[in-house]
């Protein structure tokens, strides 16, 4: 943040989209596999495709949490 | 129905003791000066602290015996004596001994009878958690008052001795918090009625964070810890000493998460309606350094929610960051030398960087 808002309508933009902005790094903080690289426990398990991909041939790589992102104006 | 704070006390052990004192007393480690001292004492801003220990190392008060200190000076300026008090709150991060509670240890040492207790543990939000307990107890008419009482004493931990029992190498993290922390105690007496001039207690709220964000300041763990091992994992005591997991510890690498989550407990506060920045008299802010209050004051700033920098009060640089006591001991200082006026709004906050806990307080100035 370089620049101060002024407006009224501005700041509150600015204060709604810092809380998404928060809420989201926390989100990231829930997720297992980040908090494993982020406290040194992240194994070679961990580098396995099969322990983090959905069941029933779904290839889409998912995490053990899904991201929930709310968004309250 | 409402609660008051009606009186305030503190407790700081021995003299002030100043920057160029501290090493002194606190010993060389492997009789070597420090070279992180003089950087973490130029960004904290504290410039004198007190200490229940000596250069000998003997503790000249034990925590119960401080937290006694503050809630007697407390009593003494209050309108009722011991035999009238219903409730004993009390914080700490770590008592003089593991078991039973430190408010056990307290209620014995202040002589109280029959009351109802509760010990709270953690580190600087602690205190705040004990005066919620002790707010909601009158609130729901439980008791007709409760003495709130907030003890620290971590120069135990910053002996010379424990960090060469911990082996040569004396990483940041487990220095840092040497050049921080220090002693002293504070207490608050809650009633269901105000006296004289007194504050009332309009919310307390806290955000706990503790599931998305990994521990920032311990005692327990080793400093290189993969396997999540505690102190209590280790064969022997003298095993887990050997290791470093008795030394108190920060990950400064964490540490500055404090500065958002702290504005964004604040913003929710807002966008509930509890704070109106443009309303708020006062603001007694627990940051445990000059540093943190800097990045605090700027980010309400740039958010627009911004309070003018003479209504915070602080008296970290002249007593000291005493972790869950500072708030008790800054508001006590506040309410006997500064000037309020009846109807004027005292924001309190605790930013807690332990696992990331922040506590909000708002008082208004009653007159009964």
């Amino acid at each position: 943040m370089t620049e101060q808002v002024l407006s009224p309508q501005g700041q509150q933009c600015l204060q709604a989209l810092m809380r998404v902005w928060f809420e989201f790094e926390r989100q990231l903080g829930r997720v297992p596999l980040l908090q494993r690289l982020e406290r040194g426990q992240f194994s070679k398990a961990d580098y396995s495709v099969t322990a983090e991909l959905a069941p029933a041939g779904d290839r889409r790589l998912t995490l053990d949490q899904p991201l929930r992102l709310e968004f309250r104006p | 129905m409402s609660v008051f704070i009606t009186s305030s006390g503190h407790f700081l052990p021995g003299p002030p003791i100043s920057n160029a004192e501290m090493e002194p007393l606190l010993g060389l480690v492997h009789g070597k000066p420090s070279r992180l001292k003089r950087r973490i004492l130029q960004s904290n801003g504290i410039h004198t602290r007190h200490y229940a220990i000596d250069a000998n190392h003997n503790t000249t008060i034990s925590n119960a015996g401080m937290a006694a200190g503050a809630a007697e000076h407390c009593l003494k300026d209050s309108f009722l004596g011991k035999r009238q008090i219903k409730m004993l709150s009390a914080a700490t991060s770590q008592g003089d001994i593991v078991l039973p509670g430190f408010g056990s240890m307290l209620q014995a040492e202040l002589g109280l009878s029959d009351i109802e207790l509760h010990s709270s543990h953690g580190i600087c939000s602690s205190s705040m958690m004990a005066l919620k307990a002790a707010f909601t107890n009158l609130l729901a008419g439980e008791q007709p008052n409760a003495l709130v009482v907030a003890s620290e004493l971590t120069s135990r931990l910053f002996k010379a001795s424990r960090y060469e029992a911990a082996g040569s190498a004396l990483d940041f993290n487990a220095e840092f918090l040497r050049w921080m922390l220090s002693d002293g105690a504070g207490a608050l007496l809650l009633e269901a009625q105000p006296r004289g001039r007194c504050f009332r207690i309009d919310w307390l709220r806290s955000f706990s964070h503790t599931d998305a964000y990994p521990v920032c300041m311990s005692v327990g763990y080793p400093g290189d810890n993969p396997q999540n091992r505690s102190w209590q994992d280790y064969a022997t005591y003298a095993e887990a000493e050997a290791a470093g997991a008795l030394l108190i510890r920060q990950d400064v690498r964490l540490l500055e998460n404090i500065v958002k989550l702290g504005v964004d407990g604040y913003l929710r506060l807002i966008s509930e309606g509890r704070v109106q920045p443009a309303k708020v008299d006062h603001v007694l802010c627990h940051y445990s350094s000059h540093y943190f209050r800097g990045k605090i004051f700027d980010m309400m700033q740039r958010a627009g929610v911004g309070i003018a920098e003479h209504k915070w009060y602080s008296n970290l640089y002249s007593r000291g960051n005493t972790g869950c006591a500072s708030i008790f001991i800054m508001l006590d200082e506040f309410r006997r030398s500064q000037h309020y006026q009846n109807g004027d709004t005292i924001l309190c906050m605790v930013p807690e960087s332990g696992r990331f806990n922040n506590a909000y307080m708002q008082l208004t100035v009653v007159e009964a």
